[in-house]
């Protein structure tokens, strides 16, 4: 059984995307939430903070989200933290090509806040 | 008295002499009044020639002064006959050309020789001063020392004013064409470019002399041709063709053409109608495909950039109304659910856009399964459920036959279902049912959705499949509905092959339903009648008016192995393609009072029946051919009556499975599966086997179909294979046999099969050469 859900990453450019999310996932879902607006930030803040889950947008300037998932895959600390990616591209070719890059799922945008923390902890609890 | 006797004789001689004399002369004067009047009638007939003549003739001297002319120069010039004699011939030119007409007489005159000159064009000058085209031949004419010479002058204004017309409508249509911007030539049916407008030189970058009488495949060379070569034999065929072909142009840029070809017939009064060529049309669609790529873009870009706000706009509303900032006042309460709902409803909007871009562009790939339709439909209906409970309606599934499936993408499919189910639900009165029916229906499915709602208005009809067209924008609207659900089911369904539409009384309710072919597996092999040759039994449509020949045919195809609908007009033949699809036809081309031609060529211009494999069979099947061959329609095989069983089942195995699969089948009777194998092992290639083990499963075999040689072995388990022998006679047509038995058993010399060979002294190769030839008979 995978170990508790507990600490999540965040990474989303979008400031109010962040905030919205993040409130969701801490007031609705109870996690502990690390928010960062970029791939690099996310770097350097899965490799000291340890997260459970890295929930990662898809389109950001800079790192994308396929490109900082590659980049986390390099580094020891966080070569197996599971990822999700959240996107907008929500055609069902797009979400098929996130899904085969590694991501335990893809959550489209947009989503509802009241039902985002239940939605991620069925995909943690899914997992192999 | 002798001298009275004297005088007596010489006046009587003298009268004698007188009368014959006056009798010759009275003769000469006769045959002199005789060749005058020849004289006069040929020279009358002469006359009446030229002047019966419409072209012009003109007698002059060796100066051109006119002696003669006949009726029709008068006529042409404006004079009366006898004005012109004695006028110059250069008074019928206009003055400027005068000197040069003089000169040219003079020129006749000093060649000593007979000369006769070619037409040319001239121009003539009518008495009254007016011009006019004519065409002028020249000849000289000599009368014992004299010389006369001839002009035959032709009035071409009415050739002319036709010529200039072509001329003009040529230069017309070139101006037209030249001035489109497409490829446009016109094609042989040698493949020889005989016409294309400045366009395709232009963008070939090639002389006209580079591809007028040159065949496609040296213009555009061989690659190309590759690709191009299917559809040329298509259009010769008879059928328009259009497809799309990349070719590089002069700078050897890439560019995208829709290409057109269209067939052109010979006249229609000619008696047969072939193609004698046809008609290329290729338009250039690169920028189009271009713009449409960035059509696509645009609509995936806005749609995920609308996404980004949106987000945070449903995401804060979310949370809001979840009471995660806090308890809000109730009027706040359901302000704030109303900019939640029309959030969703812009989110769903945005979504069907896309979707409806990328179906219709084709962009989708549709993931085709055979699909369980009653598992689908629950399916969604249990996802409809809580929509549904909203409006208090509910909804009920009547699946007659529960193993039914379509040919389908379940995910698509799903959605087209959805679509229908909300919009049901969505204009049902409270507390009343939608129904969800599936029918059969000749082969198809047909999915319907059933409300009690307030039905379709007359005006709304028209317009319903189509984008953003609610039927009243206070209605739907209030609805929540996008407007789009209807127009991406049709979308839908119509890439999966099926048809959508709805009946609808106002006031009553309204019928949606989508039909689609019902997937069936290919049948399983029919153990008892054709293991050995096909899979699976052929079907072949026998069309016949003859109600007894049509069942003399059907037997004897059915004791080949194939299976057989009778159909005895053309009526008939529509009804059983639209019930079941057919392997081959056979086809008589006199039905009744029907044309079994014509039949054939609306067959050839389905796209259903364009493949189907057709032997014609009929009394006049040489007589058809020719006509059939003029018009390219291409049928697999003829045959004459009376019907040759072999003939007609060996023409359908080939119309069937192709020439190599029309393949003999023989029937080994033998009791050693060893010998069994080795005689399979050795013919494999070019026949199939049936087995029999003893001469009850021989007989049952021959009972049941027919077979192309009996391979025979004398010794077997029930009696002898001899016996087998009478039973083999009494079918007809008779298969060839060859024995193959042990050397222990007698075999008469009187037996009728084509060879006898013994299992101990026969080799293989020569087994298979006394098989080989028997077939052969």
């Amino acid at each position: 059984l995978p170990r508790p859900l507990a600490r999540i990453l965040y990474v989303e450019d979008e400031r109010d995307i962040r905030t919205v999310a993040r409130m969701a996932l801490e007031k609705v879902g109870g996690f502990a939430v690390h928010a960062c607006s970029s791939g690099r930030e996310a770097l350097v803040a899965a490799a000291t903070a340890a997260p459970d889950l890295l929930l990662l947008d898809v389109m950001m300037p800079g790192l994308d989200g396929p490109s900082t998932l590659a980049a986390l895959r390099m580094i020891e600390a966080t070569a197996a933290t599971p990822v999700i990616f959240m996107t907008a591209k929500v055609q069902a070719a797009e979400m098929a090509y996130y899904r085969s890059l590694g991501a335990l799922d893809v959550i489209p945008k947009p989503f509802d806040p009241m039902e985002l923390s239940e939605q991620i902890r069925r995909i943690w609890a899914a997992q192999p | 008295m002798s001298t009275d006797l004297l005088i007596i004789a010489v006046c009587a001689a003298s009268a004698l002499l007188l009368v014959h004399t006056l009798l010759l002369i009275q003769r000469y004067r006769a045959d002199r009044m005789a060749f005058e009047e020849r004289l006069r009638e040929s020279e009358l007939r002469s006359r009446s020639v030229t002047e019966g003549m419409r072209d012009g003739v003109i007698t002059t001297d060796t100066d051109g002064t006119i002696l003669e002319v006949n009726r029709s120069t008068a006529r042409m010039f404006g004079y009366q006959g006898a004005e012109l004699v004695g006028r110059h011939v250069t008074a019928l030119v206009p003055p400027r050309h005068r000197e040069f007409f003089a000169g040219m007489i003079t020129s006749f005159r000093s060649r000593n020789e007979s000369f006769h000159e070619d037409e040319r064009e001239a121009v003539g000058l009518r008495l009254d001063g007016t011009e006019f085209p004519v065409r002028v031949s020249f000849t000289d004419v000599r009368a014992g020392s004299g010389r006369l010479f001839n002009g035959i002058v032709r009035d071409v204004t009415e050739r002319k004013r036709n010529m200039d017309a072509l001329l003009a409508s040529e230069t017309q249509l070139r101006l037209i064409t030249d001035s489109l911007p497409a490829l446009i030539a016109y094609i042989d049916a040698d493949q020889r470019f005989c016409f294309h407008n400045r366009a395709f030189l232009h963008y070939f970058d090639r002389t006209p002399d580079e591809i007028n009488g040159h065949t496609v495949r040296e213009v555009f060379g061989e690659e190309a041709y590759a690709a191009m070569g299917p559809k040329i034999a298509e259009v010769l065929a008879g059928y328009p063709v259009r497809y799309e072909r990349s070719q590089a142009n002069r700078l050897g840029e890439l560019r995208d053409f829709v290409v057109q070809y269209l067939p052109r017939y010979n006249d229609p009064d000619e008696e047969d109608e072939r193609v004698v060529g046809f008609y290329s049309l290729a338009t250039d669609v690169t920028e189009l495909k271009r713009l449409d790529r960035m059509k696509s873009e645009f609509v995936s870009t806005v749609s995920h950039e609308l996404r980004t706000p949106l987000t945070s706009i449903r995401g804060s509303l979310g949370l809001i109304s979840g009471g995660v900032a806090g308890p809000l006042p109730p009027a706040a309460t359901s302000l704030v659910d109303i900019a939640k709902n029309n959030c969703e409803r812009l989110i769903r909007l945005i979504n069907d856009i896309l979707d409806s871009e990328k179906i219709e562009s084709g962009k989708v790939r549709f993931e085709l399964v055979p699909t369980p339709l009653k598992a689908l439909l629950a399916q969604a209906i249990a996802n409809n459920e809580g929509f549904a409970a909203q409006h208090d309606v509910r909804v009920e599934l009547y699946v007659a036959d529960e193993s039914v499936r379509v040919y389908a993408d379940p995910d698509r499919l799903h959605q087209v279902v959805t679509n229908l189910l909300s919009n049901a639900i969505k204009f049902s009165p409270v507390e009343s049912v939608v129904k969800v029916r599936v029918r059969n229906a000749g082969g198809l499915v047909r999915v319907e959705v059933e409300d009690r709602g307030p039905g379709i208005a007359d005006e709304f009809r028209a317009r319903i499949f189509q984008k953003f067209s609610q039927a009243d924008s206070s209605d739907d609207r209030e609805k929540g509905g996008t407007g789009l659900g209807l127009s991406i089911a049709k979308a839908i369904v119509e890439r999966l092959d099926g048809n959508i539409g709805f009946t609808s009384e106002p006031g009553m309710g309204s019928i949606f339903y989508f039909e689609l072919a019902e997937w069936r597996e290919p049948d399983a092999p029919d153990a008892a009648a054709a293991a050995a040759c096909p899979v699976r039994r052929p079907r072949v449509m026998v069309v016949e008016d003859d109600r007894d020949i049509a069942r003399l045919v059907a037997i004897m195809l059915e004791r080949a192995g194939f299976e057989v609908d009778v159909a005895h007009d053309a009526a008939h033949v529509r009804r059983r393609l639209v019930e079941a699809s057919y392997d081959a036809m056979t086809v008589d081309l006199k039905l009744g009072d029907e044309d079994g031609i014509a039949l054939i060529r609306e067959l050839r211009h389905d796209a259903l029946t364009r493949a189907l494999p057709i032997v014609v069979v009929s009394a006049s099947a040489d007589e058809g051919r020719i006509q059939l061959n003029s018009q390219t329609l291409t049928v697999s095989d003829w045959l004459q009556k009376p019907i040759d069983e072999n003939r007609l089942v060996q023409s359908l195995r080939a119309a069937v499975y192709g020439q190599d699969h029309g393949r003999p089948c023989i029937l080994h009777v033998e009791d050693d599966p060893d010998v069994q194998r080795i005689a399979e092992a050795i013919a494999r290639d070019f026949a199939s086997f049936e087995f029999a083990a003893t001469l009850a499963e021989a007989r049952e075999q021959l009972a049941q179909r027919r077979f192309d040689l009996v391979l025979l072995d004398l010794g077997l388990p029930d009696g002898s294979g001899l016996d087998l022998v009478a039973d083999l006679d009494r079918l007809q047509p008779r298969p060839p046999l060859v024995i193959f038995s042990a050397d222990d058993v007698y075999a008469p010399d009187a037996v009728n099969a084509e060879a006898i060979l013994l299992k101990a002294l026969t080799t293989n190769e020569q087994l298979l050469e006394a098989m080989q030839q028997a077939l052969r008979r």
